[in-house]
């Protein structure tokens, strides 16, 4: 064809390009980033003026009308999740909540009830409770809400049926004694959604309906969560009207992103990193805070294979591991060390005699008995994912390097997520290592998934291990109903774990977490959870 | 006709790449069943629910059938089924990110252009050695600083500490500023090395001598009988740098914080979200059999004695 | 005469780098993996000329040790690279018509596939480690290359001294490997030094998912992304594997150069 159509197709099809690049040049103008630039109106007045001693009382502090968060992860998890958004977005509430010692609380629920043999209990509501929608929250809603989640999650292992007695109060049936059912229940396990919220089949951006402070109002490119105050909300209304959620996937861009002041806040687990905190208590425009929360980082081992089939050579790695050495050098002082298998939180069932000593001395002359002059090489594989949230890479190579000593000479192996499960679940490693949060302070949910050899963890990660004791003393724990007895079996399983070292605890993680100067009254709990609703930020 | 002939083959073309992408994608380690069930959670998913959904995607099926199923869908209905990760469609996942990378890519490559062709060509055909191992040095600089690096470092200057730019995300102009910026950097030293040694490479021949020789202005000689031949190249290297451009840059997009098509693809092989990676590599397929188009065409016009090829083939 | 001079310097220079890689002990007495936490992040300057990271090995040290993972990746996955797709191209190009066609589809195909994909396949075949990754990097990278040099070959096609060649009766492999290809040498040679400073960043880049070597051995792309997290606070850490990076890379392609027709 000649030359002169050659060309003309050539920049045509060149041209659709470009317009295709300009063209979708519209700018995404997501109007809250520009509005953040705005000055913000001043919303309403504080309660109270909040440090001012001056002797003229000065004018009530303004508030800002929006604060803008910025996180590590994306909290709308849309059609793929019952619960459509994470908890911490206060869009939906739960029956339970545990307070600062990890006992469960009535949250919606007004308060619950259990018979003699803890199989049957009864739970009122709270009354006049309204969704977002406007629906309202009556015992059936909520017992639609227990089963759908129960149908996804399984909280309730021994869960017969549940019943509607009246208007605010339902029953939940249990075929054996379950001491620990409003633990087994706390926060995501009592979601509480507007049926609304369930006939959203199909559609692309679910919207729940929940009763919180927060609703939500739209997500934009999966970039930004709006969330605006509910103005109906049973409780105290929200001090800021309007909370903006940005996900920032990389650290360091989110860290210099508060530091530019795009945002107000990064309030989320993980997303600041331990060897941040220095960088913001050296900034004095910004404030850093820390909490300890209910995750708790363990090393786990194969214990089906060599040479880890030695419970023996297990206590010698889990005495080499200098913990504290570990939290202060890894992680900064941003946390506690293992000394107890479950996080230090959950005060009312650790068992402080259960604790993994370190004894560099005794781990050699142990490990020597099991191997004699023998060295072993064994791998340690880490899952990439995990490795770039927490300083996994450091701890592993301070492990390795504290292994040597024993004769055991650790291969570290990074994969991504999809490879270290594939690895984990077909034997092809010998020690490993995960995070593992707790939902409240009870250590049922931990012994179920790490200690029973049907645990979910137990199996999937090819622990494999097997102590017919264990298996025995769990399943009579999970139903005792005499609360010193179930003590006392939790301290012998505990003891038992920690004498036969199926995984260890390295350390217990305390989140950081910073603002600036100008934000106030935003703490994060034990769950991470954000106090949301009484933040503010102060505006001249 | 020629045109028909090169939209057959570019459809074969994308029917290989869809059955490629399939295979290669289904032989990744890991089970996808179970990255599905435990996406969002806490703790692992029940192994009822891990069977569900290898059920429900049909993972278990053997391959043809799941590929037939696929491809049916696409063909058929234009339909590039579910995201796994997210549950909306494929194409919204995609067409969403789209406006995005193609945004950072078109303003990157034109800005591209406009560094390169100058330093390259100057670099191509001077006869200042110093000149040309001055801008070399700028490019190699350019194209080997980590652009992760060179991103903190410009979001440190321009945000952190000047306050004359946003750190991240996008909206206006502004936002644009740092990404393309460098991006560019890093681009422009590797086209400039490109356009030069093409450059060279013809410039060096005896021919050109010749026409020297033969008293031919130096522009007109580097113009006509330099960059002519030298364009086939040259313009080869800078469409694939463009379809690569559209397949998205993933650390940018990490950094700055935009939802373009490098991070969901990597997002998305990550998550084994087969639905999507098809559907990405569907796309990709197609912006580079138009680029192919364009590069077999422009050999057509640039070069259409070197049709006349040596070998035992006839001419295309 | 710039171009020989600053050729032989650089050559001199490299080789002064890699001879102080492959016997580390004339430049640093410290190992590259020994953790020691009283020495750490000791700032550039005294006897830790770069410095420490943050388990308290000395910086020099593991970029001398780390240098040869990298260089030598680096150089395999250049040499791999480039030998493919000159070939490739040559024969593509040299043929024509159907062969042709069928050739660069093929390499079009694989042009399109990321590398992530194939270093995750190659991952689950292999153990990971930096074998996997190198010849992943190749299978992803050598179709581009070899469709840009296809276009330089074409450009050749028409030259008299090729169509002399096939008059006498040579061979086509030997008009391929001693005629064509060598006239398209400085773009070769750019195509050699590129994909030598693309692997190097393409190291990098993926040691962010665990691909490449692995702990705690260095190598200068995964330093570069351990030192992500202590960016703001000891900046070093990442700028003296960059500087290596860069610096290396300009130090080869200069070196390269030498080979160069002159102009």
């Amino acid at each position: 064809m000649s030359k002169r159509t050659t060309l003309i197709l050539i920049l045509g099809i060149l041209a659709g390009l470009w317009i295709g690049g300009c063209g979708g040049s519209v700018p995404e103008a997501a109007p809250s980033q520009d509005q953040a630039e705005v000055e913000p109106t001043v919303a309403e007045e504080g309660p109270t003026t909040e440090g001012s001693t001056e002797e003229n009382p000065p004018a009530e502090p303004a508030y800002a009308d929006q604060i803008t968060i910025g996180i590590g992860r994306d909290l709308y998890y849309g059609g793929t999740d019952w619960h459509i958004v994470h908890g911490s977005l206060l869009i939906w509430e739960p029956l339970i909540y545990p307070d600062e010692n990890m006992e469960p609380q009535p949250y919606l629920a007004e308060s619950w009830e259990p018979n003699q043999d803890l199989t049957e209990w009864t739970f009122s509501l709270k009354d006049g409770i309204t969704f977002q929608d406007g629906s309202p929250l009556t015992a059936q809603v909520a017992v639609e809400n227990l089963m759908g989640i129960h149908e996804n999650y399984t909280p309730l292992p021994t869960l017969d049926r549940m019943e509607v007695i009246d208007e605010l109060t339902f029953k939940i049936i249990l075929t054996d004694p379950t001491p620990a059912l409003p633990d087994l229940l706390v926060f995501f396990e009592s979601a509480m959604l507007s049926p609304g919220t369930r006939d959203q089949e199909g559609v692309d951006t679910p919207i729940p309906y929940g009763t919180g402070p927060y609703q939500f109002v739209d997500t934009i490119d999966g970039e930004q969560i709006i969330l605006e105050r509910n103005e109906d909300y049973w409780g105290e209304p929200a001090l800021t009207r309007r909370v903006i959620y940005r996900y920032i996937p990389d650290a360091t861009a989110r860290l210099q992103a508060l530091q530019s002041g795009e945002i107000d806040a990064i309030a989320d687990v993980g997303s600041l990193i331990p060897s941040q905190g220095e960088i913001i208590e050296a900034d004095p425009d910004l404030k850093l805070e820390t909490v300890d929360v209910l995750t708790t980082h363990y090393l786990f081992f194969n214990t089906d294979q060599l040479p880890f089939d030695d419970p023996r050579l297990r206590q010698a790695v889990s005495m080499a591991i200098d913990r504290q050495l570990i939290v202060d050098e890894a992680i900064y002082g941003y946390g506690v060390p293992g000394t107890s298998l479950i996080t230090q939180l959950a005060e009312a069932w650790v068992n402080p005699e259960a604790s993994p000593i370190y004894d560099l001395e005794s781990a050699k002359a142990l490990a020597e008995s099991v191997l004699g002059d023998q060295r072993v090489e064994v791998i340690f594989v880490l899952n990439s994912g995990l490795a770039n949230r927490w300083p996994y890479g450091e701890i592993a190579q301070i492990v390795q390097f504290e292994l040597a000593d024993l004769g055991i000479d650790v291969q570290i192996q990074t994969v991504e997520g999809g490879t270290w499960n594939d690895m984990l679940a077909n034997d092809q490693y010998q020690i490993s290592m995960r995070p593992y949060t707790m939902s409240s302070g009870d250590p049922d949910d931990f012994m179920t998934y790490w200690a029973r050899p049907d645990g979910i963890f137990n199996k999937n990660y090819s622990i494999s291990y097997q102590n017919d004791q264990i298996q025995s003393l769990v399943d009579q724990a999970v139903s005792e109903i005499d609360p010193d007895t179930r003590k006392d079996l939790y301290d012998q399983i505990q003891a038992l774990l920690i004498e036969d070292v199926p995984f260890t605890p390295i350390y217990h993680e305390a989140t950081l977490y910073a603002m600036q100067k100008d934000v106030y009254d935003l703490t994060l709990d034990a769950l991470f959870r954000p106090t949301l609703d009484i933040m503010y930020k102060v505006v001249e | 006709m020629f045109i028909l002939r090169k939209l057959l083959i570019g459809l074969i073309y994308l029917v290989v790449i869809s059955l490629g992408a399939f295979l290669m994608v289904r032989q990744m380690p890991g089970d996808p069943a179970l990255l599905i069930a435990n996406q969002n959670r806490e703790s692992e998913a029940p192994p009822e629910l891990v069977e569900q959904i290898r059920e429900e995607y049909g993972f278990d099926e053997p391959l043809p059938e799941q590929y037939w199923r696929w491809l049916g869908r696409v063909v058929l209905k234009g339909d590039l089924g579910y995201s796994t990760h997210t549950q909306q469609p494929v194409t919204s996942a995609v067409l969403r990110s789209l406006p995005i990378s193609l945004q950072l890519a078109g303003i990157t490559f034109g800005l591209t252009l406009l560094i390169s062709f100058p330093l390259g060509l100057l670099a191509g055909v001077t006869r200042n050695q110093q000149l040309d191992a001055f801008i070399q040095g700028l490019a190699w600089t350019g194209y080997s600083i980590p652009v992760f690096l060179l991103a903190v470092v410009a979001i440190w200057l321009f945000a952190v500490e000047w306050d004359l730019l946003p750190a991240i995300g996008r909206g206006g102009i502004r936002y644009m500023v740092l990404p393309v910026a460098v991006l560019t950097i890093h681009l422009s030293g590797w086209n400039t090395q490109i356009i030069r040694s093409s450059m060279r490479e013809i410039a060096g021949k005896p021919y050109i001598k010749v026409a020297e020789a033969k008293g031919l202005k130096r522009a007109r000689i580097v113009l006509i009988h330099i960059l002519k031949p030298a364009l086939l190249p040259i313009i080869t290297a800078l469409l694939i740098q463009l379809g690569n451009l559209f397949s998205g840059t993933f650390i940018i997009e990490t950094v700055f914080a935009w939802n373009g098509v490098g991070r969901l693809l990597v997002d998305s092989i990550l998550a084994r979200d087969f639905p999507v990676i098809q559907g990405i590599l569907l796309y990709v397929g197609v912006v580079f059999a138009l680029i192919n188009l364009m590069i077999d065409l422009l050999y057509g016009y640039l070069n259409p004695a070197a049709i006349e090829t040596l070998g035992k083939g006839r001419s295309s | 005469m710039i171009r020989k001079a600053l050729g032989f310097i650089s050559l001199g220079l490299l080789v002064l780098i890699l001879l102080a890689c492959f016997f580390p002990g004339f430049v640093s007495p410290y190992q590259p993996n020994a953790i020691e936490f009283s020495r750490k992040f000791f700032p550039p300057g005294g006897p830790h000329w770069m410095g420490t990271d943050e388990l308290g090995r000395d910086v020099l040290t593991r970029l001398l040790y780390g240098g040869r993972v990298t260089l030598g990746s680096a150089l395999g996955i250049a040499v791999g690279s480039t030998l493919l797709a000159s070939l490739w191209a040559g024969v593509s190009a040299y043929n024509g018509g159907a062969v042709d066609e069928l050739l660069t589809r093929i390499a079009d195909l694989l042009m399109i596939i990321p590398g992530l994909l194939f270093a995750l396949l190659l991952v689950s075949i292999m153990e990971p480690g930096m074998s996997s990754l190198v010849i992943a990097l190749i299978i992803a990278r050598w179709p581009g290359y070899s469709r840009i040099l296809r276009g330089q070959i074409y450009s050749l096609l028409s030259e008299d001294y090729l169509l002399a060649a096939r008059a006498i009766g040579a061979r086509s492999s030997r008009i391929i490997w001693h005629h064509l290809l060598p006239n398209a040498r400085t773009l070769i040679l750019t195509v050699f030094g590129l994909s030598f400073a693309s692997g190097i960043i393409s190291i990098s880049s993926l040691s962010y998912l665990g691909f490449g070597v692995q702990l705690p051995n260095p190598e200068w792309g995964a330093m570069i992304n351990a030192a992500r997290p202590f960016l703001q606070i000891r900046p070093y850490l990442m700028v003296f594997p960059g500087l290596a990076i860069v610096i290396t890379i300009l130090l080869t392609n200069f070196s390269l150069g030498l080979l160069e027709p002159e102009a």
